[in-house]
């Protein structure tokens, strides 16, 4: 069975300037042990989504509609909130992009861990100590036994994300979102964070999916991708195929815009004109057709493009393949 | 040939007072500690590393919007640090500055037009408002954005577009060098490259000097000519973008280079994963500073500060095993 799999997921907002469609029908899925990796810009719908599958959009003025969310059949959507509690921490974690706001300034940095341990699960205060103790080895901190009383200003950024890490592995969580984990971090620190995510991965199997703007971390730590503009996902496949055929101009107009560390010469960057549309004010037919170098005249700002589906799984929403 | 800008021998301390239960503690924190750099006319100058290398604050002191602690700035041979009042605003004419955030560097409550003209009226540039505002239509569309702009709000506005706002402010008094200070950082992936071009085309027709701040590798290897790795305070590597970039020397920067994500599926790598994080600039290990992350440190390391050598033409390295490390890692 799938870990999860998302049927037409729209998440819409009521606001004083109209309804804000953040994200508009999206349908994916993700494998155990498999790392999804989600693209986009600010506003592309990216972080909605995963705060959806988690059922933690405020609601008014949120308002979550989908055909199903399924993980492991079970649709989260019909879930109580008491039972969708149960399910968020310990079958879902999630790790947020900024570790100086996501834990707690006033907890033991172990106390915290420790808590996510005892919600979901009943034993000894003993056994839960030495489970914490366990992780924070995992995590590679320092002596372990002096950060479970320490606090969150007591220790660096890159070591807080990865307390939030052993929070979100404290469960075993069979699929674990993660919104921009090390966009906050420094380079080196980013390296020795995502190691580490990967390396608890694939010793629980777990599901990730990994929500960055950073086409870079995709390519070095996903199997998948999924590339999202405007609300919708606009092209799908493996790493492989979205960085070596990308077949949605946005897509290829972004991979484009890279600098490239490894090039020799200076060549001009291929930008992408203009910005991306306002949510509440969305055009007829294609969200990217003012932005679009190859766009057709008649049917792309009458129709809106549907999914296409290539041989090899690959998928893009855009009229030069199709419908 | 002489530096348009020249910086020697740079140091900021700030003094800082830690509570300690109820004990103040003083302590200094030692921010940039002995800079050593040049931009000559038309060049691009990157200044890379992580947060709290000084990057930004080298930056800050060069234009005296922070007091340095010790060292000189040369401005075109003259000496910056000890001018004040007219002589000091004559100057900052001449250097302009681009911030990160360009949702905090505009004043709200200001037209657009006059945010990027006012450092016309604070030097005396243009006096009259009509002359102002011609300005400022002109400025607008060589940043690429529509002239009537100038009679909007910054909130109207797109991160994008408000780096332009912010462009073309620093350019309005037709500067000699730019401090950009991670100019790009807090924009869009899509949005960066059309800013990295603007710059770029200002550079070939205005011949205007970069000073380029950034912790993106990526970036800075495309725009910058020369470079400069900064790891607590201090400059460890300085060269030639494609020099750096193709033989780093010092293992501070192969660890850099090695940890940056390349968008590239094929090129997956085993990397050099540097231990731990960055020593507070607080207490400074002694003798080089990277020793405790560093994976060739040894005990001389711990005694001796490594001190900048020309390793190879115009490639300078402050590493006692510069040599060893371009046989291993380079």
């Amino acid at each position: 069975m799938t870990l999860l799999e998302v049927n037409s997921l729209q998440t819409e907002f009521k606001t004083p300037g109209g309804l804000v469609r953040a994200v508009r029908g999206i349908s994916f899925q993700v494998e155990r042990g498999e790392t999804v990796g989600v693209v986009g810009e600010s506003g592309s719908g990216k972080s909605v989504t995963a705060l959806s599958l988690m059922r933690l959009i405020p609601t008014p003025p949120g308002c979550i509609k989908a055909d199903s969310i399924l993980l492991e059949g079970r649709d989260l959507l019909s879930l109580s909130s008491r039972e969708m509690q149960r399910v968020r921490g310990s079958q879902i974690a999630m790790v947020f992009q900024d570790p100086f706001t996501s834990l707690n300034p006033t907890m033991k940095l172990g106390e915290q861990v420790a808590e996510t341990i005892r919600v979901h699960n009943s034993v000894s205060a003993t056994e839960v100590k030495e489970r914490v103790l366990k992780l924070f080895e995992a995590m590679r901190l320092p002596s372990p036994e002096i950060r479970y009383h320490q606090y969150p200003h007591e220790i660096s950024g890159g070591q807080r994300q990865r307390v939030m890490i052993a929070i979100a592995f404290a469960c075993n969580p069979k699929l674990l979102i993660a919104d921009e984990p090390t966009t906050a971090l420094d380079v080196t620190v980013q390296a020795q964070v995502l190691s580490l995510m990967k390396r608890l991965q694939t010793e629980h199997n777990t599901g990730t999916l990994l929500i960055t703007h950073d086409l870079g971390v995709v390519a070095e730590v996903c199997d998948r991708a999924l590339v999202m503009y405007a609300g919708q996902i606009v092209e799908s496949g493996t790493v492989q195929q979205i960085f070596q055929s990308p077949k949605h101009p946005y897509t290829q107009g972004l991979l484009a815009s890279l600098p490239q560390i490894h090039a020799d010469s200076r060549q001009r960057l291929v930008s992408i004109s203009g910005q991306p549309p306002d949510l509440a004010r969305l055009p007829k037919g294609c969200a990217f057709y003012e932005r679009c170098p190859r766009r057709l005249m008649d049917i792309c700002t009458q129709k809106e493009p549907q999914e296409t589906v290539f041989e090899d799984g690959q998928t893009a929403r855009c009229f030069l393949h199709g419908s | 040939m002489t530096a348009l800008l020249e910086v020697k021998g740079l140091k900021k301390h700030f003094r800082v007072v830690r509570q300690n239960g109820f004990r103040a503690v003083r302590e200094t924190v030692h921010a940039v500690d002995g800079v050593d750099l040049e931009v000559a006319t038309g060049e691009t100058l990157g200044i890379v590393g992580e947060s709290g290398c000084g990057k930004s604050t080298v930056g800050r002191t060069i234009l005296r919007l922070i007091e340095p602690t010790e060292g000189t700035v040369l401005w075109q041979g003259e000496r910056l640090d000890s001018l004040r009042g007219e002589a000091l605003r004559s100057i900052r004419r001449d250097i302009g500055i681009v911030f990160q955030d360009p949702f905090a560097a505009l004043d709200p409550r200001m037209l657009v037009g006059d945010i990027i003209t006012e450092p016309l009226k604070a030097h005396k540039m243009a006096t009259s408002r009509t002359e102002r505002q011609e300005r400022a239509r002109e400025l607008l569309i060589t940043v690429g954005l529509r002239p009537e702009f100038a009679s909007r709000y910054p909130h109207e506005f797109s991160g994008g577009q408000r780096q332009r706002i912010g462009i073309a402010r620093a350019i309005s008094t037709n500067p000699k060098l730019l401090v950009l200070d991670e100019p790009i950082s807090a924009l869009d992936i899509s949005i960066r490259a059309q800013i990295l071009n603007l710059l770029e085309d200002l550079q070939t027709e205005r011949g205007i000097s970069y000073l380029f701040i950034a912790h993106d590798l990526s970036v800075v290897r495309h725009i910058c000519h020369r470079v400069a790795v900064m790891y607590l305070g201090v400059i460890v590597e300085q060269a030639s973008s494609d020099s750096l970039f193709g033989s780093p020397l010092h293992p501070y920067t192969q660890a850099l280079l090695s940890a940056v994500p390349v968008a590239d599926p094929a090129i997956r790598k085993e990397r050099t994963l540097l231990e731990g994080d960055v020593p507070s600039p607080v207490h400074i290990p002694s003798g080089c500073r990277f020793r405790t992350r560093c994976p060739l440190a040894q005990e001389r390391c711990a005694k001796e500060t490594p001190l900048l050598r020309e390793l190879d033409t115009a490639h300078w390295v402050a590493c006692h095993f510069a040599e060893k490390s371009v046989a291993s890692g380079g």
